[in-house]
């Protein structure tokens, strides 16, 4: 997967104008995620074009993230419920050793405020990816299970943002995303993030 | 075009900001806490255990309960009791003790994320408050109608289908007493018709040749349970209709014997 993902960032940014973006954020687990997993700094890598290149209002970008989770608790408490003769709630525990998200991105952004060399935009990507796991669950007597493996995700990301050409090839912006994807066998999950970036133009 | 995808991510935006569920800073308040309140003798011997729902955690409480075993922290499932939350309390209450153990009790409660389990109480030595016959008689006797006969066979209660039965035995006559539980510490009441919907009560019939019968309803009748499957049993007096008669009959046995 990793290298699927490689490849086709390789493939988007050759085609292209040498554009390159480096995005430092925070993440932020929402929902069922963030009950189980710390948020975290990562970054992300991209090709993104420029406004002021495109000589438009939009523009398009591409790039790889990488979020390796950690639980926030050694051990989730949690039960199951066994009916029969009468009702019995079992104890169990599940651990999560190990939850990367890794994905590629694709998407747009759209320039609200364009007073070259400043920018508002907002903006959406189209996600997919693998969930990288290790997951163990037990509950007395009913359940022993773990798994080890990837989930495919797939889903997609708002985002509004600004940024600021402070030379021709040098631009910093910052951004707050939302995104909202499916994972395989699991559930709909989600996350919010804040960050800022830089991007250099390369011709 | 331009409006049209800033109206639509607008809308997308704020959808989604209303659908956050607040992430809360500590892992554990998304589960309840519990606290083990008390663990009290009757005056029957059984325990009453209370619990208190400190906090129910993010969602609401689904089950809560105690679990009950003679090692230090027993697990949640053993000898689980699943009992209703009345405001933040809740209680249950175990039985059968052996008197000879210490036994340990603790509370749990369980939300739609997972569970907590409270502080562990301890008790030994549970046993009912003993229950004195207003009357005084020489052990292992029973006068009856003829004379005072002395009990030689006295058997351990046996349970069946919805009751418990005693047989006891003098040279002469066999009585049956019928238990609608277990028996133990407490008085019965004589009635005719027991079962285990009829716990407090007890029947006795006798067989004694050419007489036998049953002892009237309505008569106390002692039981102390003074060890593991050890009782003593007293019917202080009670009437018993024999043809045209009314007679009277008194007991008094160690079980067993």
């Amino acid at each position: 997967m990793k290298y699927i993902m490689v490849w086709l960032l390789m493939l988007v940014a050759a085609g292209a104008k040498a554009q390159l973006a480096v995005r430092l954020l925070h993440f932020n687990p929402t929902g069922d995620q963030g009950i189980l997993f710390e948020k975290r700094f990562t970054a992300e890598i991209m090709y993104m074009q420029d406004f002021a290149n495109e000589g438009g209002s939009s523009r398009m970008r591409a790039g790889i993230s990488y979020t390796p989770l950690k639980s926030r608790l050694d051990t989730f408490p949690s039960y199951a419920v066994q009916e029969g003769s009468g009702t019995l709630v079992l104890p169990g525990y599940e651990i999560y050793k190990k939850y990367d998200l890794i994905s590629a991105f694709m998407g747009a952004d759209w320039a609200v405020l364009d007073r070259e060399p400043f920018y508002l935009f907002l903006g959406g990507d189209i996600m997919g990816g693998v969930v990288n796991m290790e997951y163990e669950a037990n509950y007395e007597t009913i359940l022993d299970e773990s798994f080890s493996g990837g989930l495919a995700m797939v889903g997609i990301r708002l985002r509004a943002g600004t940024q600021y050409m402070i030379t021709d090839k040098v631009i910093v912006f910052g951004e707050v995303t939302r995104s909202y994807y499916y994972i395989e066998e699991y559930s709909f999950q989600s996350h919010y993030d804040y960050g800022i970036g830089i991007q250099y133009v390369f011709n | 075009m331009k409006n049209f995808i800033y109206v639509f991510w607008l809308l997308i935006a704020s959808v989604s900001m209303i659908s956050c569920r607040k992430v809360e800073k500590d892992p554990l308040s998304y589960y309840p806490k519990v606290k083990t309140v008390s663990a009290v003798i009757l005056d029957d011997g059984s325990v009453q255990v209370t619990g208190e729902i400190e906090s129910e955690g993010t969602e609401p409480i689904e089950y809560a309960g105690f679990c009950m075993d003679t090692i230090p922290e027993p697990p949640m499932a053993k000898n689980q009791m699943i009992t209703s939350v009345n405001g933040s309390s809740f209680s249950a209450i175990y039985q059968d003790f052996d008197i000879t153990k210490k036994y340990y009790f603790r509370s749990w409660a369980a939300n739609e994320y997972g569970y907590a389990i409270g502080n562990t109480l301890s008790l030994d030595s549970i046993t009912a408050i003993p229950v004195i016959p207003p009357c005084t008689m020489t052990p292992n006797t029973t006068n009856f109608g003829s004379g005072t006969e002395t009990f030689n066979n006295v058997g351990l209660p046996v349970m069946s289908f919805d009751d418990w039965t005693i047989s006891a035995s003098t040279s002469g006559t066999t009585f049956t007493l019928t238990f609608g539980e277990k028996p133990k510490t407490r008085k019965y009441v004589t009635a005719s018709n027991v079962n285990v919907s009829s716990p407090g009560f007890v029947k006795i019939t006798f067989n004694s040749g050419f007489v036998y019968g049953s002892v009237d309803d309505g008569a106390d009748f002692y039981v102390n349970e003074i060890g593991i499957n050890q009782y003593e049993m007293t019917l202080c007096t009670s009437p018993y209709s024999y043809q045209t008669s009314t007679l009277s009959i008194r007991f008094n046995f160690d079980c067993p014997l």
